[in-house]
């Protein structure tokens, strides 16, 4: 009974506690900030898909992930973005109505810092009804363990020394 | 808008879950030395080679320790104080450290109860392998092959008087070979008993002048799976001079048959009475058995072999052996050999000169002086050669794409992977790349311009595909020398391409000890999250200070990590109960859903005294609740897993009988902002009174009417 306010805080690290395939399997794709599955699967997890109760109304109040868009050897950022699923029908679409991966961790970062400050400032009422089926998903676009390279060089012909 | 997306090349930044040994002195392998060998020296445990057998789960690690002088051999002579070489199983827990449990083996009746003079490498086992499982018949039942070299007395052993003791630089040393079986079985070829193949025994290869030659050490070896057969490396001494040369050697042991020889071949003199400050040796082999298309062949059997030929390390001296050798078992040599240098430590013509120098633009500084290792890596996705050693710029670093190809020298060359036995070879490498600078940019302050410091090993990581590379303090004339340069080891991430190193798990802390000479890293197979071995190891092992404190000698298995870390932030507000029924009447009059226009909301209903009071949400939201237990009683009974379904409920109220009013509602606040907190005071003031008005005019006539009815009712009684 009542109104709560309420946070919700998702991680995913490279520390050594989950297998690089799960890491890697990851990212290029929305993944439910609950349960870290694909978008609708209750795959390995007995969760079911997050949903309002009969009697609950919540309203979305703000949405923020980790900022940076390029990578550098030294300075790896997840190319990250928050999306909102209710029913069947995500929040952030392109503007032909396409997906989209949603609101960026650089226009809207977490933690703020003073060198990352929100930009997207008037986040929309999002409200959902009782008994609503919805996810909130993050979409990785960079891997979290880097893209391997290939190695790429020129050919040489040695002449032995008989 | 398309953008650019950039990608940071796979490599790790940091290592965890590290599990090592302990602490000195109750660590799990310096308490197994104390309890399983009875002359052992306290601390003097130091391994140089590790191999991990993936069938038994079992690690192999050899090695040597300091006897106290009261063992004995099979013989009962007493054994003075000198170096013993040592296998050390891990039985169980290889992959934890902490509490493996040992099966440790000295190799007592290989060396000589005397140590012997010149004295300048330690008896020990610096190599192994691991034998693929089921493959091998002439090494039927063992799983590792291992070599080293052993003190010995020649000039005793031999035929007195036909043989002198070698003469230093060289040292007192006879080759030293052994099988290894999982359930603690070590069979072993030394020629210190005078078993039925010494070094003296040991046949020519064929069109090789071995007279005079006395085989001193052996220092790495390959096997070959398509021909069941070994090739060795290592060095060859003068018979009582100044002078040595790099070895190959060939054998397949035929099941340990004493008929079947060794056989050895001798290059790369370092001149004969000239003063050195070590001996000539090939110190490294890599294999492949590959035709030209890439499959698989066993009478394509190509060897890169590297080493050093000692020229007193004078400046720019480029000593580093380099080159191609085709075993006779896998392409007869017929009238000459297949064995070709491609940089043979003397002269301008040669690879480092041509490729380094002419092609890469490098100085004569960055020759190698000595090729330390050459690895082929494969596991991580690329199949590479890793070619690693040292310059009087600092560590070296070559890598080429494998398998290379190789011709005979025409016009044009075919490539058929054969080396010519009667002139010049083609050798191809479909890509190579020189990498000093980027290896020496990216080591530790102090390690990026010595002359005497070396990366030793590279594996691939199969998950991360990317590359770890450690190496540290090396002596470029010796394998295991008995004293050499003092120094620490590194560790530090390469990208699977070599586009990108990363040193910064140096930096950290998290090397399990930083006192030792060289650090080697050895991967675990099949690990989800491509947990490695680290090998501290001593360079100069015997005489490292006095073990007082901390990790002498240690193995650690460590995981990989880059500590990339992405967070995601979900705020939301939930209404409960009657709020949430507020909430979405506020929702429905297009109103803002805040606290503050949810609080306002409640206020106004109480305040208009409308129909709908306290005590009537009170019951709304008993019903529910009660609505909600047989909901659940319900989902318990279909069993608690099932997703969660829309539950039916009862209305207690048509959300729309008053729906002319809702709407009036709705007009009346469109032309608010939905900003807006709530209507003004006034409004609600006005529109209270005029209800009351309503009301009171309603009661009146009501009154009036009852009145009226009352006086007619009466006058007709």
């Amino acid at each position: 009974m009542g109104v709560r306010r309420q946070v919700y805080v998702f991680l995913i690290a490279d520390d050594g506690s989950d297998s690089v395939s799960a890491l890697e399997e990851f990212a290029n794709k929305p993944k439910s900030i609950f349960t870290s599955n694909d978008v609708g699967s209750t795959k390995d997890k007995n969760y079911p898909r997050a949903s309002t109760s009969i009697n609950q109304f919540i309203t979305v109040e703000a949405m923020g992930s980790t900022p940076g868009f390029n990578n550098s050897a030294s300075a790896w950022t997840p190319r990250g973005a928050l999306n909102l699923l209710i029913e069947n029908t995500f929040f952030f679409n392109q503007p032909d109505g396409t997906w989209s991966e949603g609101l960026t961790g650089t226009a809207s970062p977490y933690p703020i810092s003073v060198q990352n400050q929100r930009s997207y400032n008037s986040f929309p009422r999002v409200y959902l009804d009782e008994s609503t089926n919805y996810d909130v998903t993050y979409y990785m676009g960079n891997s979290i363990v880097g893209a391997p390279d290939n190695f790429i060089a020129d050919e040489y012909v040695a002449l032995t020394i008989s | 808008m398309e953008c650019e997306i950039m990608t940071n090349a796979a490599i790790f930044k940091k290592i965890t879950d590290i599990n090592t040994f302990g602490t000195y002195p109750t660590e799990s392998l310096e308490a197994a030395c104390r309890a399983q060998i009875s002359d052992y020296t306290d601390g003097t445990v130091n391994f140089q080679d590790m191999a991990y057998d993936e069938n038994s789960g079992m690690a192999c690690f050899v090695g040597n320790y300091q006897t106290d002088g009261t063992a004995t051999n099979t013989g009962g002579d007493t054994i003075a104080t000198q170096a013993i070489p040592l296998v050390a199983i891990a039985t169980a827990g290889a992959t934890t450290p902490e509490t493996t449990t040992w099966n440790l083996l000295a190799q007592y009746d290989t060396v000589d109860i005397t140590l012997q003079s010149p004295n300048t490498e330690q008896s020990a086992l610096v190599s192994i392998i691991t034998l693929p499982f089921g493959k091998s018949t002439n090494f039927l039942n063992d799983t590792w092959l291992a070599v080293g070299h052993a003190n010995t007395d020649l000039a005793q052993m031999r035929t007195p008087g036909t043989y002198q003791a070698n003469v230093s630089p060289n040292s007192n040393m006879t080759p030293l070979f052994v099988s290894i079986r999982t359930d603690g079985t070590v069979n072993y070829e030394s020629s210190v008993n005078a078993g039925a193949r010494p070094s003296w025994s040991w046949t020519a290869l064929p069109n090789s002048v071995i007279a005079g030659f006395n085989p001193m050490l052996l220092s790495d070896i390959v096997y070959s799976e398509q021909n069941d057969n070994v090739v060795m490396c290592g060095s060859v001494a003068l018979d009582g001079a100044v002078g040595s040369f790099g070895m190959m050697v060939e054998s397949d042991l035929d099941g340990f048959a004493p008929l079947t020889p060794y056989k050895f071949g001798v290059k790369y003199g370092n001149g004969v009475g000239v003063t050195r400050d070590a001996p000539s040796i090939i110190r490294t082999l890599a294999i492949q058995e590959n035709a030209v298309g890439g499959g698989e062949s066993a009478t394509n059997t190509i060897v890169l072999f590297g080493g050093g030929n000692n020229a007193n390390n004078s400046p720019a001296s480029g000593t580093g052996l380099f080159g191609v050798y085709q075993p006779d078992f896998s392409n007869a040599w017929g009238v000459g050999d297949r064995w070709e240098g491609l940089a043979v430590g003397i002269g301008a013509n040669s690879f480092w000169t041509d490729y380094i120098g002419t092609v890469k633009g490098g100085l004569t500084t960055d020759n190698l002086n000595s090729v330390i290792s050459i690895e082929r890596v494969t596991t991580d996705g690329e199949d590479l050669y890793v070619i690693m050693g040292t310059s009087d710029n600092g560590p070296s670093l070559l890598i080429s794409d494998a398998p290379i190809q190789t011709g005979p020298t025409a016009t044009p060359t075919v490539y058929d992977n054969t080396i010519s036995n009667s002139g010049t070879t083609d050798v191809k490498f479909p890509e190579i790349n020189w990498l000093a600078a980027s290896l020496q940019d990216n080591l530790p302050n102090g390690y990026a311009s010595a002359a005497n410091k070396s990366a030793y090993s590279c594996i691939g990581l199969a998950n991360r595909k990317t590359k770890v590379i450690s190496g540290g303090m090396v002596d470029d004339g010796a394998i295991f020398p008995l004293s050499g340069p003092a120094g620490t080891g590194f560790l530090l991430s390469m990208s699977r391409g070599a586009t990108t190193f990363n040193s910064d798990v140096q930096d950290n802390g998290e090397l399990p000890q930083n006192t030792a000479s060289f650090l080697k890293s050895y991967y675990i197979p099949n690990s989800e999250t491509d947990r490695f071995f680290i090998v501290n190891s001593r360079i100069n092992g015997l005489f490292f200070s006095s073990p007082t404190s901390g990790n002498i000698t240690n193995v650690a298995t460590v995981t990989p990590i880059t500590n990339n870390k992405a967070e995601a932030y979900f705020e939301y507000m939930l209404y409960d109960g009657i709020d949430a029924l507020i909430a979405k009447k506020l929702q429905q009059l297009g109103v803002r859903v805040t606290i503050t226009n949810l609080e306002w909301y409640k206020q106004d209903v109480l305040k208009q005294g409308l129909d709908l009071d306290a005590d009537f949400f009170r019951e709304w939201a008993t019903s529910q609740t009660e609505e909600n237990e047989k909901r659940e009683k319900l989902a318990e009974f279909y069993g608690a897993s099932r997703p969660q379904k829309r539950a039916v409920r009862q209305e207690f109220f048509d959300d729309y009988n008053n729906r002319e009013e809702i709407l009036k509602e709705m007009d009346f606040h469109r032309e608010e902002s939905p900003l807006d907190d709530a209507p003004y005071n006034d409004e609600v003031a006005e529109d209270q009174e005029a209800k009351k008005l309503e009301k009171d005019l309603d009661d009146k006539i009501r009154i009036q009417n009852l009145v009226d009815e009352e006086t007619k009712n009466g006058n007709k009684t």
